[in-house]
């Protein structure tokens, strides 16, 4: 991951380093959600992550320091005008990350959908997307 | 979770501790930086009764530069190489690898020799030493014998090594000019086995040489591809064919993925190397 840039409004930020804390740490959860975290099964129903040696998280070489840019909008209905933002870091990298690699492979166009976004499933979805593209020229050239 | 109970001495002589893997009835295992050997303890995947330490032995750390080869002691640690404490007359090449296992605080305690002993597929010492055509040095209480390395690797995790036999060390024959390579390395993440690496060194005269580890069964040399390469192939489509034929014999289970995976890691060490 080469950069990673968030935008955000938690409403009025009562301590910002905080506010600043809770996005990164939350990016990190996110990309474990998106490139890591798994728990498989085999074919008779055995785990197969079952120590952190199988079930793989980011570490912090794995995590890039994220730019945030904040919104203060106030809330109306609740004290100071605060708004909740402990889980908004979490729930975008998946989508995020997945994104990118679609736009990376723009003119594949892979169908990029399911986390973690292993290095196989990316592999096997810029394949199966390469040769579908090709039986469309070749029924197109037909 | 804790290891099974086990017993345990420290061994001070190559002989004494090849006299103890011998004793027959007895699972022996041996521990030198036990880097890789404690987890598995730990996760009772290995259940030795006897642990035999051998990383007091001085003459598994004997480590000198001869005229055509340098010797390097089993016990030598990746931190040992990482910081230079090692003749390398190959252009960094063995700083540049020992610098890629794992992380530190792995590289302080771990070994080369136990390293090779382990026969991981996917570790960064058997094919630096497989690429740069390494011999090992085995001996037990009764004899000593060099192999290359590529016959001591039998397999995932197995070695033609004897029941009393121990690594002692390996000569890894100096090249005659200047030394070219490019390694490459697919890992999950930082610190991780890798996935698929490949090595490819040029000496001065031209050889070339290109070994592939990782989701494999045995580290191998990618020979056809070395040739093809040697003999000036142009086209990246001729290469992935050579690429191809060695993948057949070296890795006739890899599907699909792994396929276009290793290929990508053996033409990436290439361009590396030729952009030295």
């Amino acid at each position: 991951l080469l950069d990673y840039v968030v935008a955000e409004d938690c409403g009025t930020m009562i301590n910002p380093m905080i506010v600043d804390g809770q996005i990164q740490g939350g990016i990190a959860q996110g990309i474990g959600t998106a490139l890591y975290e798994e728990i498989p099964y085999d074919e008779q129903g055995q785990p197969l992550a079952t120590t952190f040696a199988d079930y793989m998280v980011p570490c912090a070489p794995e995590i890039p320091k994220a730019r945030i840019a904040h919104l203060v909008t106030p809330a109306r209905t609740t004290e100071y005008g605060v708004k909740g933002l402990g889980e908004g870091g979490a729930i975008a990298p998946p989508a995020v990350i997945a994104n990118a690699i679609a736009d990376a492979f723009a003119d594949v166009r892979p169908d990029v959908n399911e986390t973690p976004l292993t290095p196989r499933r990316v592999c096997e979805a810029i394949a199966a997307a390469r040769s579908a593209n090709g039986a469309q020229t070749k029924s197109a050239l037909e | 979770m804790k290891a099974a109970p086990f017993d345990y001495i420290v061994a001070t002589t190559v002989a004494e501790a090849s006299a103890a893997l011998a004793e027959p009835e007895r699972s022996a295992s041996l521990i030198a930086g036990g880097q890789s050997l404690l987890p598995l303890l730990n996760l009772r995947v290995a259940q030795p009764d006897l642990l035999i330490d051998i990383s007091r032995i001085a003459e598994l750390k004997d480590t000198r530069k001869a005229p055509d080869a340098i010797h390097v002691g089993a016990l030598t640690t990746h931190a040992d190489v990482e910081d230079g404490r090692l003749p390398d007359p190959f252009g960094g090449l063995l700083r540049k690898v020992a610098s890629g296992i794992s992380y530190r605080a792995i590289r302080n305690y771990g070994t080369i020799g136990g390293s090779v002993a382990l026969a991981d597929p996917a570790a960064d010492w058997p094919v630096c030493l497989i690429a740069l055509a390494a011999k090992v040095n085995v001996g037990s209480a009764k004899a000593a014998r060099a192999l290359p390395i590529g016959e001591l690797i039998a397999g995932q995790y197995a070695t033609t090594l004897g029941k009393d036999e121990i690594i002692l060390g390996f000569d890894i024959p100096c090249p005659a000019g200047r030394l070219r390579f490019g390694l490459h390395k697919v890992v999950r993440k930082s610190g991780a086995f890798a996935d698929s690496m490949a090595l490819a060194v040029e000496h001065a005269e031209g050889t070339i040489a290109v070994a592939l580890g990782g989701a494999v069964a045995r580290p191998f040399l990618l020979t056809a591809f070395g040739e093809r390469v040697r003999a000036g192939e142009a086209t990246e489509d001729g290469l992935r064919a050579a690429i191809a034929q060695d993948l057949k014999i070296g890795a006739p289970q890899a599907d699909s993925y792994l396929m276009r995976l290793h290929t990508a890691t053996a033409l990436r060490a290439l361009a590396q190397m030729r952009g030295r």
